[in-house]
């Protein structure tokens, strides 16, 4: 903290006559800042209205980069007078969680129009937005799709929402919105995340090539619906010149996807095969071909002969 | 050498026989001995910052974690998990504000950022869960808004509807 919101901060008290003399005021602002780190974001908003110097630090650049509101429930409500209250400039991660199901209906809640334009005129420089437990199911009263993104924006991460598939007609595809053509900001992801969305299918995620070209991270961890189909093979190998990060635990690909993908993506250096019931340990000698891997994450057996077999490699080459 | 022990001296004239190796926990007193060539023999460390009442109980502190790991860097992912202070840390820390307060200066003077760490964690704790009243008489804080600043902030904390 500068010198100047000290000063300021002095200039302040004696203005108006208040002499605090708590011990706590005995702290430089550095402290005072550290202290605060360990604040969520609410509890940073009660604290901004304690006095004038706890209002500075509290509403410091430092601690609104990242707004987090998934660390408790709050409701649809809740969330947009949040947005509209406190919109930043200086917001590059914004996380939000539709949070438990619905008391009456069971289903997260839906994700709404004035939530999705809410998010993109209060934080014009947001680069990550996670939104986790939503409902995306097709409803005369929301959108079911997210339309609008903040324009500067690298990582979409959608974790654990609902019906992110076409639609029972297939005229229109989740993050396609069938009335205007597809914005910048999705041209320039780089990170897409759908974990735990159970309902995406591999048919849902064909026209991403189209939407999100540069696309280095996609994760469908938890997509059990993601079977190993040509159309899945076809979308993934799209990106053999950015793709390095690729997430499929818990689908439902086999050892045919695993040796396509290796044959193509030879930039990958993550590659997560965790939980896929269909893939087997004669997979490894694939993996074997992605030098530039260096996390693999997969079941016990497939990772210990893939690290006994690098090892030989390494000894063969030394001895060459 | 093991064993070496060297002197430091309070503000109010009191002088610690204290390891070196426990001295320096504090980054302060290493860099003193290491970049500026001070030896073990050379008389004192005088350290006019700290009394000798904080003094001893830094000196308690870094005896009782001397063997600890050096705690990580601050990183990204800031760590909000208050509950991880140890239980000898709690009992040294039932203390009044003065002193926690106290340990804190002396902590960030000092530069030992186990100490600094879990005093920060401490008075966190004081803080989390409480209203704004509770807060305020918790540090003697006296509200030093103006009337129109209260209209702001009851603004500001309407979006959440539990409070």
């Amino acid at each position: 903290m500068s010198l100047n919101t000290r000063n300021k901060r002095k200039r302040e008290l004696r203005e108006e006559r208040v002499l605090q003399d708590g011990f706590i005021f005995q702290l430089p602002d550095e402290t005072l800042l550290k202290i605060f780190k360990y604040f969520t974001t609410a509890e940073l908003i009660t604290a901004a209205g304690i006095c004038h110097w706890f209002r500075t630090i509290a509403y410091d650049s430092e601690f609104w980069t990242t707004i987090d509101l998934t660390t408790k429930s709050y409701s649809n409500r809740e969330v947009m007078k949040f947005l509209h209250r406190f919109p930043r400039q200086c917001t590059e991660v914004l996380k939000l969680s539709g949070g438990s199901t619905h008391i009456n209906t069971g289903k997260p809640p839906p994700f709404t129009e004035q939530l999705n334009s809410l998010i993109h005129t209060s934080y014009p420089n947001l680069r990550y937005l996670h939104l986790s437990r939503y409902d995306f199911h097709t409803n005369p009263r929301v959108i079911d799709n997210i339309t609008d993104l903040p324009p500067n924006l690298q990582g979409l991460y959608l974790t654990k929402c609902e019906m992110l598939a076409t639609d029972m007609s297939g005229s229109s595809a989740f993050l396609q919105s069938s009335n205007k053509p597809a914005s910048l900001a999705f041209r320039q992801l780089e990170i897409l995340s759908f974990e735990n969305s159970a309902c995406l299918g591999a048919k849902s995620i064909s026209y991403l090539p189209g939407l999100c070209p540069k696309l280095v991270e996609l994760n469908l961890n938890g997509c059990f619906r993601i079977i190993a189909t040509p159309m899945l093979i076809d979308t993934l190998l799209f990106y053999s010149k950015t793709l390095r990060r690729l997430y499929l635990g818990g689908t439902r690909i086999n050892d045919d996807t695993i040796h396509s993908l290796c044959r193509k993506l030879k930039r990958l250096n993550i590659l997560d095969i965790k939980n896929c019931r269909h893939v087997t340990i004669n997979i490894v000698d694939n993996l074997l071909t992605l030098k530039q891997l260096t996390t693999l994450i997969a079941d016990e057996n497939i990772r210990t002969l893939y690290e006994q077999r690098m090892i030989g490699e390494d000894e063969e080459e030394k001895q060459d | 050498m093991a064993g070496n022990k060297i002197k430091l001296q309070s503000n109010d004239g009191d002088t610690f026989d204290v390891d070196v190796e426990i001295a320096k926990q504090s980054a302060t007193i290493k860099t003193m001995l290491e970049d500026l060539g001070m030896s073990e023999e050379d008389d004192v460390i005088p350290l006019p910052n700290v009394n000798s009442a904080i003094l001893k109980k830094v000196i308690q502190w870094a005896t009782h974690h001397k063997d600890d790991p050096p705690p990580p860097e601050d990183d990204e992912n800031r760590e909000k998990n208050l509950s991880d202070i140890s239980s000898w840390d709690q009992d040294f820390l039932k203390v009044d504000q003065g002193t926690l307060f106290e340990l804190i200066l002396a902590a960030n003077y000092l530069d030992i950022k186990g100490l600094l760490d879990v005093t920060c964690k401490t008075v966190a704790n004081m803080i989390k869960g409480r209203t704004p009243e509770e807060i305020r008489r918790q540090f003697n804080i006296k509200n030093d808004f103006t009337p129109q600043e209260e209209e702001q902030i009851k603004k500001e904390n309407e979006w959440c509807e539990e409070k």
